[in-house]
């Protein structure tokens, strides 16, 4: 029990983290999704504000965290579950709110301010290749386990363990073939990997949000943006793949004294990783160069915010964009404005299911 | 316009292109005027492809068929060709014997001039503006 407790705790807690500093990590041109003039965000109201923001959420969803761990065990099982996951609705809870205060604010702050139409696209020359060292890492590593497996193979035992309980006590078994052998790596990691990295290298050729003040410098802050994420996509990638591989070791008897923790705590690192990576960068980079300095444009207002419901979904026909950077967020988001956005996901949801659906008539 | 717009990173890093949805002049002329004023400020120089029109219309948030249309419109006066890989390419600035100033030219520059003479400026005043104009995109050619 107090490891599922641990377990919980640490992957709740980077959650909470990210809620609590996700408004400062937006560019200041973008808050709480909405688009706002550029000195708008060092505005002191705009401060109390966000600082609002930040201590309502964190201590709503502290007081969840808290009343979960300690009551754990006097809970009844249906809370067990829905308990933990209350920690994002109560996020999104201090988003609206804080986001409707945003646009009021704003409202006020709009009409004193020069608004145009004026858009500088500054099209940067030599985007960032996919560099190749970066991009075999995942398949050495993959390499390196498969072999581990192959040369380990005589050793496996006949029956596997594939699936534990809450109590750390095996209830599933599969006989010992190539194919349950390597099924971690081979069914489930390979097609992630592959995914991963056409996402990293999609990623390379985002362009930035809009910024008509210093397109040059947002220009270059969302290359370096880019690159720092297609590294993430491929470090996830490898942490994805030591998580596999340890679960297979584990099976395969290789490393049977490891406790179940062990193999989680990879996936359990991502979300922290995540954070420092944009803590570093900023949201689209805007953190990026500091000491460098453009003179800036003549403030311009583009209103896009039409595009965004709710500040967090994109769907711009016009835009033939398949992936943009969020503006509210981590990462990217797509357009789902585009027809061929709503296939890719058709895509990646129906494969699985027609894998599954094959190996189920196929057994029948 | 200038490369120490930002320290510490070179002019040849990118170029910009500017629209504005309030003017009345249409977006496609607008994207051509900014292709012309960087190739005559040696910002984009002769063999460089542009972006294709999806990623410049999405870059600008605005319909790939605007930008279409400024290619084409740039290819028809020569500016920029049309590669076999279906790359916009800047083309060689002329050197040498030049057939004269072409009519429509000096239409415009008519315009212009008429405007300035009947707000009252007299032509020193507007030969002085005409050479820092030139020495502006002169000097950027240079760095």
């Amino acid at each position: 029990m107090s490891f599922l407790i641990l377990l919980d705790t640490a992957t709740l807690l980077p959650l909470i983290v990210v809620f609590a500093v996700m408004p400062y990590l937006s560019t200041p041109d973008l808050q709480f999704g909405i688009r706002v003039p550029y000195n708008f965000s060092k505005q002191p109201e705009f401060l109390h504000l966000r600082r609002q923001y930040t201590i309502l959420v964190a201590l709503l969803q502290a007081i969840v965290l808290t009343i979960y761990v300690v009551f754990f065990s006097r809970i009844p099982g249906l809370f067990e579950t829905f308990m933990p996951i209350l920690i994002v609705p109560i996020g999104f809870f201090g988003y609206f709110r804080a986001r409707r205060k945003t646009l009021r604010l704003r409202g006020h702050y709009k009409q004193s301010e020069h608004s145009g139409g004026k858009i500088i696209a500054y099209m940067v020359r030599d985007p960032i290749r996919w560099a190749p060292i970066w991009f075999v890492l995942p398949w050495i590593e993959l390499s390196v386990f498969i072999a581990i497996g192959v040369l380990y193979y005589p050793h496996i035992p006949n029956i596997l363990a594939t699936h534990y309980g809450a109590g750390g006590q095996p209830n599933r078994f599969s006989v010992k073939s190539y194919l349950t052998v390597f099924e971690l790596l081979i069914l489930v990691y390979l097609p992630s990997l592959i995914l991963l990295e056409a996402f990293a290298m999609a990623v390379l050729r985002v362009l930035p949000n809009r910024n008509s003040r210093t397109p040059r410098k947002a220009g270059m802050q969302m290359r370096g943006f880019n690159k720092a994420m297609y590294q993430l996509f491929i470090i996830i990638a490898c942490i994805l793949g030591l998580s596999m591989f340890l679960d297979s070791a584990k099976e395969w008897g290789l490393l049977s004294g490891l406790p179940i923790i062990i193999t989680t705590i990879p996936v359990i690192v991502i979300v922290p990783l995540v954070l420092l990576f944009t803590v570093r960068t900023g949201q689209t980079g805007w953190k990026l160069y500091p000491g460098a300095v453009e003179k800036p444009n003549e403030e311009q207002v583009v209103d896009d915010d039409q595009y965004w419901t709710g500040g967090l979904v994109y769907h711009n026909k016009e835009d033939e964009s398949l992936l943009v950077p969020k503006r509210y967020g981590l990462g990217y988001t797509f357009n789902f404005g585009k027809r061929f956005v709503w296939i890719l996901i058709g895509i990646v949801i129906a494969t699985p299911l027609i894998v599954i659906t094959l190996v189920i008539i196929h057994v029948l | 316009m200038k490369t120490s717009a930002i320290s510490g990173w070179k002019s040849q890093e990118g170029y910009t292109i500017t629209i504005d949805l309030n003017s009345s002049k249409p977006i496609y002329l607008q994207i051509c005027d900014s292709v012309i004023t960087q190739i005559a400020m040696g910002i984009l120089t002769p063999g460089e492809k542009l972006p294709s029109s999806r990623r410049l219309s999405s870059a600008l948030g605005i319909n790939y068929h605007t930008v279409n249309r400024a290619y084409s419109q740039l290819i028809q006066e020569g500016y920029v060709t049309l590669d076999r890989r279906k790359r916009i390419t800047i083309n060689e600035i002329p050197e040498g014997k030049r057939s004269g100033f072409d009519p429509i030219w000096v239409e415009r520059m008519k315009v212009i001039l008429s405007e300035a003479v009947s707000k009252g400026f007299n032509s020193d005043m507007i030969m002085v503006k005409i050479q820092s104009i030139l020495e502006d995109i002169e000097s950027t050619k240079d760095e």
